[in-house]
């Protein structure tokens, strides 16, 4: 079946969850400039739809080499999480503009394992990379949020205070390296909880104004890959202005899983197509290197190639295109 | 398998799935009925009603279940108790067989000897019209017990409780049904498939009625035993009833001695034990299929795989719940 829910402890767990607490949106929210149907399945692919319903932990560990790192548990799972990103405010100042925005992208490497997760302690190991194992110190008040998406008033009760204890995480081939004793951080709890869903987006108000009818300079291209335990997937669209990018890489290495994705916003248009929809060059810029050709035979054969790749923190050079990746091109919805 | 399932299904996920959702929602509105149910005891006139439904003609449209969903399920009776990390072991009531290693799936030539004949054909009505899976008789001491997946009793999220007429029909071939049809009298899933639907628990369980000759499941075609809490790192042999290209549903399948690649990296993202990959081509239909160890205890069943690597099969690992599954079908009366 298509989707079902992931729990929370997908990439919501992971990326959401670093959002600062006080965030009037997620970092991950769709930029409304995207049609409906790019929104959908963007937030599939991220996982995005479920509502939080259960405590969550966070332990900041600062920034290192431009990454924010900082380990989340949730349930039976714990993430260390390496970040770079360029703000959410740039991001949706970019998108609302009425200028060309700049490129802006926002890489994530998360490394996600079992352990365990209670209020006042998190232990999990991330096998030849590290562990983690501290307890909870709260300091200073109680906080209540409510998000949005949520009935009810203060639906989380967040605590404050200090993790202590033993985090070591090294990065492959070193790109961050955590030794740390104390850390600050925050264990938030349901209350009331009334989800319904996260907030709707509404379709973007020229796309209200215009009816049903559908851009053709909207294109769209989807490429994948699978084998047993790995995945990696590409999806990117534009319209005449700007042009979205989301790649995302899976593996699964024994008791632990790396999951990397990058989600990109670029002012312009990065995939060029002919009218038959027979070839197309994809050519994103930063993080991605390269480009990706598609070309789709009279017989139906499709293929995906190029120097196309791509920059997650800790796999600086994954390749988007192959013989192996699966790859789809729609325009004009 | 019936329910492709994590992030990139097959075929594509993505638009394909909104399109179907609607679509799936409008066949809904006019096939639910009042006989709909997703887990407990069915009435005594569905279960009549059942057994005459199935016709060779139906159960040669019968089709797998792609995109589906339903609404979530209530499991009213509680789990029993378990003492679970520790493994269990049920033994069989058929010998064990001679097979090869191959990863390639093979046309079972016989599937009324001993033991393939414990597999089988679970057919149902679904909301888009007649649905199948595969699924497997397991020792028990009603002599009634079939394990299959969970998403083939109920797909959850959206129409609610609507799969009806589920009947099991072992060593079915080319229409034939050398052992009869035995209709289900009860249907449950593990108690997180059925509240959340978390894919790491895609199990479920039938407790069937005699068959048309007054012959009890068990005593028919016997039982495979059941295994749970062991290691995950174990050869399997694969069986199923494939019905999309390249196969066409009438012959059951089999990939014998196929061994545990590792984990889906997308299970981290769920609560509970992590699922299973196997080398073994599988298309829709096979959902519920046996994956027996020694050739006679099962101990995991194909739920989902993934559209750009065909031939992998993904399941859920076989734990606790599993073995409460089985123990409280195994106390239905």
């Amino acid at each position: 079946m298509i989707g079902r829910p992931l729990a929370l402890a997908s990439l919501t767990a992971l990326c959401l969850g670093a959002a600062p607490a006080a965030s009037p949106a997620s970092p991950l929210d769709i930029p409304s400039a995207a049609p409906p149907q790019f929104r959908a399945v963007l937030r599939e692919k991220l996982h995005t739809s479920e509502p939080r319903r259960s405590a969550d932990s966070r332990i900041e560990l600062g920034f290192q080499h431009g990454y924010r790192l900082m380990v989340i548990g949730e349930g039976n799972l714990v993430a260390l999480v390496a970040m770079r990103d360029p703000g959410l405010s740039r991001i949706l100042e970019a998108v609302s503009s009425a200028h060309k925005p700049p490129a802006l992208a926002r890489t994530v490497t998360a490394y996600v394992t079992r352990g365990t997760v209670t209020p006042t302690r998190i232990e999990a190991s991330f096998g030849s990379l590290g562990d983690v194992a501290v307890r909870f110190h709260p300091s200073g008040r109680t906080v209540k949020e409510d998000p949005g998406h949520c009935r009810g008033n203060s639906a989380f009760k967040v605590r404050r205070g200090t993790f202590a204890g033993r985090i070591r995480f090294t990065g492959e081939n070193g790109y961050v390296s955590v030794r740390a004793h104390r850390a600050r951080g925050r264990v938030r709890t349901p209350r009331h909880l009334r989800c319904r869903g996260r907030r709707p987006v509404g379709p973007h108000p020229r796309d209200r104004s215009t009816g049903r009818r559908r851009s053709d300079s909207r294109a769209g291209m989807f490429v994948e890959r699978h084998t047993p335990t790995t995945s990696t997937e590409l999806f990117a669209f534009q319209t005449s202005r700007l042009s979205l990018l989301l790649a995302l890489a899976e593996e699964s290495r024994g008791t632990m899983a790396v999951f990397h994705y990058v989600l990109a916003l670029v002012g312009g248009r990065v995939l060029t197509h002919d009218d038959a929809l027979t070839s197309a060059t994809l050519r994103p810029p930063r993080p991605f290197h390269g480009r990706g050709i598609y070309s789709a035979a009279p017989d139906g054969t499709k293929t995906w190639s190029g120097s196309l790749s791509v920059a997650f923190p800790g796999a600086p050079r994954q390749p988007l295109t192959g013989a192996e990746f699966a790859s789809q091109l729609t325009v004009g919805f | 398998m019936n329910s492709p399932g994590r992030g990139v299904p097959r075929p594509f996920a993505g638009a394909r799935a909104l399109a179907v959702g609607v679509a799936m929602l409008a066949l809904a509105l006019g096939f639910a009925t009042d006989e709909a149910l997703a887990s407990g005891d069915l009435a005594p006139a569905q279960v009549r009603r059942a057994t005459g439904f199935w016709t060779p003609a139906r159960m040669a449209r019968a089709r797998p279940l792609d995109h589906l969903r339903t609404g979530s399920p209530r499991i009213s009776s509680a789990p029993a108790r378990i003492s679970a990390l520790s493994p269990h072991v049920y033994p069989p009531t058929s010998p064990a067989p001679e097979a090869g290693a191959s990863a390639v799936p093979e046309t079972v030539p016989d599937p009324t000897a001993v033991p393939e004949r414990t597999n089988g054909v679970v057919f149902l009505v679904a909301p888009f019209g007649l649905g199948r899976c595969s699924g497997t008789s397991v020792n028990a001491p009603s002599y009634s017990v079939v394990i299959t997946a969970g998403h083939c009793i109920d797909e959850g999220d959206f129409f609610g409780d609507i799969f009806t007429r589920w009947v099991f029909v072992p060593g079915y071939r080319f229409g034939q049904r050398p052992f009869g049809v035995f209709p289900a009298r009860w249907v449950g899933t593990t108690r997180q498939w059925g509240t959340t639907h978390n894919e790491n628990f895609d199990v479920g369980a039938l407790v069937v009625e005699r068959n048309e000759r007054g012959r009890l499941l068990g005593k028919a075609v016997g039982g495979t035993g059941l295994a749970w809490g062991l290691k995950p790192n174990q050869t399997f042999d694969v069986h199923g009833y494939s019905a999309e290209q390249p196969f066409d549903g009438e012959t059951q399948q089999l990939c014998p001695q196929t061994r545990f690649l590792g984990h889906d990296p997308r299970s981290f993202l769920s609560p509970g034990p992590l699922d299973l990959a196997v080398s073994c081509e599988v298309t829709g239909g096979s959902s519920g299929g046996g994956w027996t160890i020694d050739g006679h205890i099962l101990n995991g069943l194909t739920a989902y795989g993934y559209s750009g690597d065909p031939d992998t099969d993904f399941g859920p690992y076989f734990g606790r719940e599993v073995g409460r599954l089985y123990v409280r079908a195994r106390r239905v009366r």
